[in-house]
């Protein structure tokens, strides 16, 4: 169904909650579109390039426009190892015969309630394939960990003129995957999830400027100990920050470029710190999304730059995600 | 939608990949080391490299009283692998076989990706301790 430019429910949205549909209206679809784009990317777990290594996701994948009530949608992310820091923040290639390819699938929904609230639910996928020198080439996935997000805009964009938009962000991702040791591949190619649970709480900002969109986020979450080889293990709480900006571009396309930075104190056994096990990781990325009709595409490029000193104890990555959503009711 | 190809073909932008380099220096490891109490010396080595990969390694540990050097043959050891940084370990590693001669061998230690790892190890028989050497596995 083609709904134009602007379909009648945006411009019923429009009308109330921005003044003129006209290109700032147009503006703020886009601009809705793109923050679609940015959950993704905040969401897409970080670092899958071990499973075990999911970052913080206070927020689900496909935030809701004003207009919408309720929202599906999948991705699809492709991702290579470039190398690892090491407890240094030292950036080391990978050693002849080791490589790792992750891929993961990622299904989401959307809902909306109250007035200003969404409800977001990830279902993830995954498969590896990795390999060394001693073990060889293996294969491996299914089900990760489950992760579910809400969302409440205390402000919207552009609602108030001397406030950004304020929204508070909330998540909890539970270990229904794989835990890394109870993998049956001995590369972990089977392991899928984090083996623990995650609480998150955040806050995110936004501000749009003609076709220019600002947007900071901040997401604190606490990892749960959890019981390793007879050991108590838990990790530090994760701060996990997004700065993005976007342009739209025209009626049907935006770009986008985000830098996330995930920081972590250092893990603790049994109650005791364990030094030199704090991890950090830099990704940069470039985004884009596009409306056609119901659907929503978006794509992103993402690349954690191996230098020294961009990260710690964390595996350094390059890959793509791609995915569509679609809106109804 | 007169855009959209556009649009689809933008979805695809090219991946920088920044050059890389490897640097063989290493980070934190240890090989040798004293255990919890003082008691015992420990040198811990591995194969099919020096120290341990990524994948399935064999470790060995040389244990000799700290005060005399001597070898120490009537000991238990058992092992388990955790990397903290992750919170996860490995499989479970079997006790380690005596060698003679203060020498002790763990079988089938994977170890299943780079970072650091730590063998927390503990010592039974005669005399009980611990020691936790730690490798950063590339």
């Amino acid at each position: 169904m083609n709904r134009g430019p602007l379909g009648p429910a945006k411009q019923r949205a429009s009308r109330g909650g921005y003044g003129k549909p006209t290109i700032r209206s147009v503006t703020h679809r886009h601009f809705a579109n793109v923050l679609v784009t940015l959950a993704i990317v905040l969401c897409a777990p970080s670092a899958r390039a071990q499973a075990c290594c999911a970052g913080a996701s206070a927020i689900t994948p496909g935030r809701l426009e004003l207009h919408e009530k309720a929202l599906i949608g999948s991705q699809l992310r492709v991702a290579g190892s470039l190398g690892t820091f090491n407890s240094q923040g030292r950036f080391r290639s990978n050693p002849p015969g080791a490589s790792e390819v992750d891929f993961e699938q990622d299904l989401f929904a959307s809902v909306r309630w109250l007035r200003r609230g969404q409800l977001s639910l990830l279902f993830p996928l995954l498969l590896s394939r990795r390999s060394s020198e001693t073990t060889g080439t293996e294969l491996g996935g299914g089900i990760g960990d489950l992760n579910l997000g809400l969302r409440y805009d205390l402000v919207r964009n552009r609602e108030l003129s001397y406030l950004p938009g304020i929204g508070l962000l909330g998540g909890a991702t539970f270990p229904t995957g794989r835990a890394p040791e109870d993998a049956k591949q001995p590369l972990a190619s089977d392991a899928t999830g984090t083996g623990a649970t995650q609480l998150g709480l955040g806050l995110a900002l936004e501000r749009s400027f003609a076709r220019w969109l600002l947007s900071a986020t901040a997401l604190l979450s606490k990892r749960f100990s959890r019981e390793v080889n007879g050991v108590e293990s838990e990790l530090a709480p994760q701060l996990s920050a997004v700065i993005g900006a976007s342009y739209t571009v025209s009626d049907e396309f935006a770009v986008a470029l985000f830098t996330t930075y995930n920081y972590e104190a250092d893990a603790s056994i049994d109650g005791q710190r364990v030094s030199g096990t704090g991890r950090r990781q830099l990704r940069l990325s470039l985004a884009c999304s596009a409306e056609l009709d119901a659907f929503r595409l978006h794509g992103n490029a993402f690349l954690d730059p191996p230098v020294d000193g961009a990260g710690q104890n964390q595996t350094a990555s390059v890959g793509a995600v791609i995915g569509v959503v679609w809106s109804f009711l | 939608m007169h855009v959209s190809r556009q649009v689809l073909g933008s979805l695809f932008a090219t991946l920088a990949l920044a050059c890389s380099s490897s640097d063989a220096a290493s980070g934190v490891n240890e090989v040798d080391l004293t255990s919890d109490s003082g008691a015992l010396r420990v040198v811990v080595s591995s194969e099919p490299d020096t120290l341990p990969v990524r994948g399935l390694n064999q470790i060995y540990f040389d244990v000799r009283s700290s005060d005399s050097g001597q070898a120490l043959d009537d000991l238990e050891l058992s092992m388990t692998a955790l990397m903290p940084s992750h919170s996860h370990g490995s499989p479970d590693v079997p006790p380690a076989t005596a060698l003679g001669g203060g020498r002790y061998r763990f079988d089938n230690v994977v170890l299943s990706m780079p970072g650091l790892w730590e063998f927390r190890t503990t010592v039974t028989g005669p005399l009980e301790d611990h020691v936790t050497p730690r490798f950063e596995v590339e």
